[in-house]
């Protein structure tokens, strides 16, 4: 197979990686200083553990229960939360209150993993469905990640 | 039926052969290997390949009242949930109690119980749930008792009409009665056993709850307005709800059955909602309230009727009744209290609608020991009230228990089996000793 059908082509290094030990504050000011939407967790030996999205950050800062989305009974989302009067003081306590948590207890492990042999095509099908960075393992180890802005900069020839 | 036992495979007994696959069936449901509805369909068809029943005999055996009431019911559901009515009720009545805690925790039981009389018990759970997830957070008070307390409002609330607990569902649709008959004669003991209910929580968890002023407040700034989604939709389901009411009230002056009113609502309540639009959007919209329709209960239900129509044409029904009456030597009143205890314990250990799905015919059969369909009457409410309340006795006795198990461990909060079972199980067995007493009181 033609080396630039694979993911290889088009894998880079992420901007930063936790560490399992670090604080979910730490991931969150890093995610929003190098404003990316999610950031690849590894230990010290170069494992690869899972992903910290931006989404899990969100979700801290919300009632719990909004963001288990349950689809064996859709029945239980609920529908409105409109009438959750929080304001951002509640939403900041929220987050103050895991704001120590390691972010290995945040972790989301169901991103879909790619390898360097993964065709191009499965990695644009991931991006295509809202995913926004996906890592790259092999054998267990953290390669590099592949992410939309990339992608879409080696697709659109942008300098 | 001898013509039919003349065919069965190999030359089997076909009183033992049934026996056997009704057997093996119900202990493959409580085993929960294989889903309920998969192992229901295998029996039934096992019944009809081994000649005990002819293909006719099976669909004839299928309850098509039951099925219909179901899928009505759970398609005017499916609509009247979008519109967040559930939500406004519950956020509405934590604000009547000022949002202190003991306040919301009998409040809530009863919301559950009034919605859940008039709604499957699984789908009362799963719109309430969430909202007491949300003020209990707000509260920062532990969701467990609240839940706990759902779990019991909601298989309480259904047992005080025909259309709030499928067990219900089953004999009202079978046995031909009307929704009033279940109103007078249950919701008078499942009042009582609610307020029961209500006073146990707080004895045993709301008296030493407390949340502070400024939560409290918090729970009070919570808009109940801001809940509902859609008012026309509110509107129309508010309509097509109030409509089938008075028509199951009315249902013998107008002559319906109960299956044709709640499919009759269904489809009107689904042309209210779709005249007018475009057909693609129709097509979409009425494929997402199908798509909502809880076909592995209406699968189960189907391979269910055929199962329990193999063993009554094989004889096993009318055998057993006429032990259970030589057991209980014909006495009226024995027979009624032991289908109560017997059902409670039961249903609190395993699924009960197989068990009511077979009590049925097996009831009926008995007839003509106690003179008529009419002198039945009594033993209806005994197997209603303990199948239904049994199912509180512990977190697998009933498909509501285990709903709001897994959304609170979702949720992080520990649902355990022996935790909930050493409240629940004596707590249950109250309830059916207040049952023991109105009936003795009312009927034997």
């Amino acid at each position: 197979m033609n080396d630039d059908a694979l993911c290889r082509s088009i894998m880079s290094a992420p901007a930063a990686v936790l560490k399992p030990d670090d604080t979910v504050r730490f991931a969150l000011e890093t995610m929003v200083r190098s404003r990316v939407p999610a950031l690849p967790v590894v230990e010290s030996d170069g494992r690869y553990l899972g992903m910290l999205p931006r989404s899990r950050l969100i979700a801290l800062a919300m009632p719990r229960v909004l963001s288990h989305e349950d689809e064996s009974h859709p029945l239980s989302h609920l529908l409105q939360v409109g009438f959750i009067q929080d304001t951002l003081v509640d939403l900041q306590g929220r987050l103050d209150a895991v704001a120590n948590d390691p972010v290995s207890a945040h972790l989301d492990t169901e991103v879909p993993v790619l390898e360097a042999e993964t065709p191009l095509m499965n990695a644009m099908l991931f991006l295509y469905r809202q995913r926004n960075i996906l890592p790259v393992v092999e054998n267990g180890r953290l390669l590099g990640i592949v992410s939309v802005w990339d992608v879409l900069a080696r697709i659109g020839r942008v300098k | 039926m001898h013509a039919a036992h003349s065919s069965v495979i190999f030359g089997l007994n076909p009183l033992w052969l049934a026996t056997v696959v009704m057997i093996v069936t119900y202990g493959v449901i409580i085993s929960e290997r294989l889903n309920r509805s998969i192992i229901a369909l295998l029996g039934a068809m096992l019944m009809i390949m081994f000649g005990l029943l002819t293909q006719e005999q099976a669909v004839a055996g299928i309850d098509f009242n039951t099925i219909g009431l179901l899928v009505g019911m759970m398609i005017i559901v499916s609509i009247t949930r979008k519109c967040g009515v559930f939500e406004y009720l519950a956020i509405w009545s934590a604000k009547l109690v000022k949002a202190n805690p003991a306040g919301i925790l009998a409040m809530l039981a009863v919301v559950t119980a009034v919605a859940s009389a008039f709604l499957d018990n699984v789908t009362t759970v799963l719109l309430v749930v969430p909202v007491t997830l949300v003020i209990t957070e707000a509260l920062k008070v532990n969701p467990y008792p609240f839940l706990f307390s759902q779990i019991f409002a909601s298989n309480i609330g259904g047992t005080a009409t025909l259309i709030g607990d499928p067990p219900n569902i089953l004999i009202g649709g079978q046995v031909g009665l009307t929704f009033n008959d279940f109103v007078i004669n249950l919701a008078p003991v499942i009042v009582v056993v609610l307020i029961v209910h209500v006073i146990s929580m707080h004895l045993i968890w709301g008296r030493t709850m407390t949340a502070a002023a400024e939560v409290r407040a918090r729970v009070m700034e919570f808009d109940e307005k801001k809940a509902i989604t859609d008012p026309r939709l509110l509107k129309l389901s508010a309509f097509v709800l109030a409509l089938v009411m008075v028509a199951f009230v009315l249902a013998r002056q107008l002559g319906l059955d109960s299956g044709t009113i709640g499919i009759g609502g269904a489809a009107l309540l689904l042309m209210l909602d779709n005249v007018g639009r475009s057909a693609e959007h129709q097509s979409e919209n009425v494929l997402k309230v199908y798509n909502e329709v809880e076909w592995i209960t209406i699968f189960f239900f189907v391979g269910l009727f055929i199962v329990i129509a193999g063993v009554e044409h094989a004889g096993l029904l009318q055998l057993l009744a006429d032990n259970l009456l030589a057991a209980t030597g014909g006495d009226f009143r024995t027979t009624g209290i032991s289908i109560l205890w017997a059902s409670a314990v039961l249903s609190a250990i395993v699924d009960n609608i197989p068990f009511v799905a077979t009590m049925i015919p097996l009831i009926k059969s008995m007839a003509p020991a106690f003179g008529g369909p009419d002198g039945l009457m009594p033993l209806w409410w005994c197997l209603s009230l303990g199948a239904c309340l049994g199912g509180n006795g512990t977190l697998i006795g009933a498909s509501a228990n285990l709903t709001v198990a897994g959304i609170a461990e979702r949720n992080g909060i520990p649902f355990r089996f022996m935790t909930y079972t050493k409240i629940a199980f004596p707590l249950m067995l109250i309830h059916v000793a207040i049952s023991h007493v109105y009936l003795m009181w009312r009927f034997f």
